[in-house]
């Protein structure tokens, strides 16, 4: 295909040469045909040496492209990875204003989170756009330079403008746009960057839900999410008395796109795990999701008061008025605890024997006062009978953190945390791109009026003789 | 797109032909003018351009092909690899 065009840019050229001899010798005193000659001729000769250039002009290319240090691979990788971040933040923002509307706070979402989404498309719609360019650039390249000299090859310079500037952008453009992350970075870099976590962990309202061995909720647990790289505190709720964590307070919320570290803790008893926000959250309604999180070793039976299981397994479990009937099955020795508050009055029978425990500790857990109990159990099936006459409850008190105001720093009723990322973002992504893009298209055209704008003199002085005009 | 490339060569072909015969037209025109009994000086003047621009044109048309030549074997000639880029 580019042969082809080469090829014809080569006969229009040589047509224009003769043409302009043609012109030349005809026999009539009009100037404004004579000075057409030399002109036609000068054109027909210059596109014919850029006919014969066009493989020097791509080797050229990849030449000055690799001085530059030019890389479509890291361009593309930067690109993809800026509209990614742009793309999630869109799907937070989105987030955000639903839960607003729905907690009355409707004017914040509409004023201000609208007016973010829409500039937010614009700059994702840029960063499309840019790619584009660069996948045309790398795809049809060659073919872009051959359709252009073939332009320019045109006699009488019917489209000599347009074919210098086809050319002039495939070159401009294949060495320059590559180098576009740097530019961005070089100039973006005096700012100081506000961490996004949000744009790394995403943000989703979850309704948690902990468990215990037979399904019940287990109330005031302490519930800590980690980022799983370097161990930091994303979150720290606690529990309700009904045994859920509402994490739908516009100023709460959890992380939603990479997995976390989660630590459980009700009592002191601590359950570590890892979720993974995209497998493990389920879809309440339009903004809510569902974490289900299981404390397998565990059986509540009141505020902060618990049995820990450890080893052995629950075979059956009877509950009465203040009394719990569990079989156990032990595999191998284990112990038991069973922690109740201080103000509490326990009786154990083990297989019908009652039993004072092996070992009783007491400690505090955010401010409430615990027994822990400790029975040693040995291998085989036992039956335990629990008699627990509750006291007064205390409840813990914990520092909550919240993901969305205390980690990643945007409190929702004051605007500015939320627009000052936001803004840098806008310039890093749509400002200094659309600059340098700019910049690369004044140096096409520089280049192009360079290619089909001015007359060598030299040539033009010796076609003509000594007249020049 | 092949057609299109007989088609130039045809008309490139039409065209050197009718420049021939332009450039003899033009140098009898030329001569006819520059000798007439005409009392102007200006058509004697118009007569010289006539005989010369015809003969430098005459020049360039034969000179065409070599022309052509010429380029096609500097650029070949420039198609040697380039020098390896400066290493920072």
């Amino acid at each position: 295909m580019e042969y082809e065009f080469l090829l014809t840019a080569f006969y229009l050229s040589v047509l224009s040469y003769y043409l302009g001899t043609l012109f030349y010798m005809i026999p009539l005193p009009f100037y404004s045909i004579k000075k057409w000659a030399p002109t036609l001729m000068v054109d027909g000769v210059f596109s014919a040496t850029l006919v014969f250039t066009y493989t020097i002009i791509l080797a050229l290319i990849d030449y000055i492209g690799g001085v530059l240090g030019s890389n479509w691979t890291s361009f593309y990788l930067w690109i993809g990875f800026k509209t990614g971040i742009v793309a999630t933040l869109l799907t937070i923002l989105r987030i955000i204003g639903m839960t607003l509307s729905m907690s009355g706070l409707q004017f914040l979402a509409n004023s201000i989170i609208s007016s973010l989404i829409s500039i937010l498309t614009y700059v994702i719609l840029s960063l499309l756009i840019i790619t584009v360019v660069a996948m045309i650039i790398t795809s049809y390249g060659a073919r872009l330079l051959a359709l252009g000299i073939l332009l320019h090859a045109v006699p009488f310079r019917l489209t000599r403008a347009s074919g210098a500037m086809m050319i002039s952008i495939v070159i401009v453009f294949s060495i320059g746009l590559p180098l576009m992350p740097a530019f961005v970075e070089y100039v973006s870099a005096p700012l100081i960057v506000p961490g996004l976590v949000v744009t790394d962990y995403g943000l989703a309202y979850v309704v948690v839900n902990i468990t215990d061995t037979v399904g019940n909720s287990i109330p005031y647990t302490l519930f800590e999410a980690y980022r799983l790289d370097n161990n930091r505190l994303l979150a720290r709720y606690i529990g309700s008395r009904e045994g859920y964590i509402d994490t739908c307070d516009p100023d709460k919320g959890l992380p939603s796109s990479r997995s976390y570290g989660v630590v459980v803790e009700v009592g002191g008893a601590r359950l570590v795990d890892t979720v993974n926000p995209v497998e493990d959250y389920k879809q309440l309604n339009n903004t809510v999701y569902r974490l289900d999180l299981r404390y397998n070793k565990l059986l509540s039976i009141g505020v902060t008061r618990f049995i820990y299981l450890n080893n052995s397994i629950l075979k059956s479990l009877t509950i009465s008025q203040n009394h719990y009937t569990l079989e156990l099955d032990v595999d191998q020795e284990t112990a038991i605890y069973i922690v109740v508050q201080t103000s509490d009055t326990v009786t154990v029978y083990i297989d019908g024997y009652g039993r004072s425990p092996d070992r009783t500790d007491y400690y505090t857990w955010y401010g409430v006062e615990l027994y822990s109990h400790t029975y040693t159990l040995d291998t085989g099936s036992h039956v335990v009978d629990l008699y627990i006459v509750y006291g007064d409850t205390e409840t813990p008190e914990i520092d909550e953190v919240y993901y969305l105001r205390d980690v990643a720093n945007i409190t929702l009723t004051r605007p500015i945390t939320l627009i000052n990322p936001i803004a840098y973002l806008i310039f890093n992504l749509l400002i200094a791109p659309l600059a340098y893009i700019a910049i690369l298209f004044s140096t096409s055209y520089a280049l192009a009026r360079l290619l089909g704008g001015t007359r060598p003199s030299i040539l033009y002085a010796v076609t003509m003789g000594r007249r020049i005009g | 797109m092949t057609d299109v490339v007989e088609f130039i060569q045809q008309i490139i072909l039409d065209v050197t032909i009718i420049a021939w015969v332009m450039f003899f037209l033009t140098w009898v025109i030329g001569w006819a003018l520059k000798g007439s009994p005409i009392p102007f000086l200006r058509v004697k003047r118009a007569g010289q351009r006539f005989i010369e621009d015809a003969v430098w044109a005459a020049f360039w048309l034969a000179m065409g092909s070599t022309v052509f030549a010429l380029i096609a074997y500097i650029a070949t000639q420039f198609q040697q690899p380039f020098p390896e880029p400066p290493t920072i």
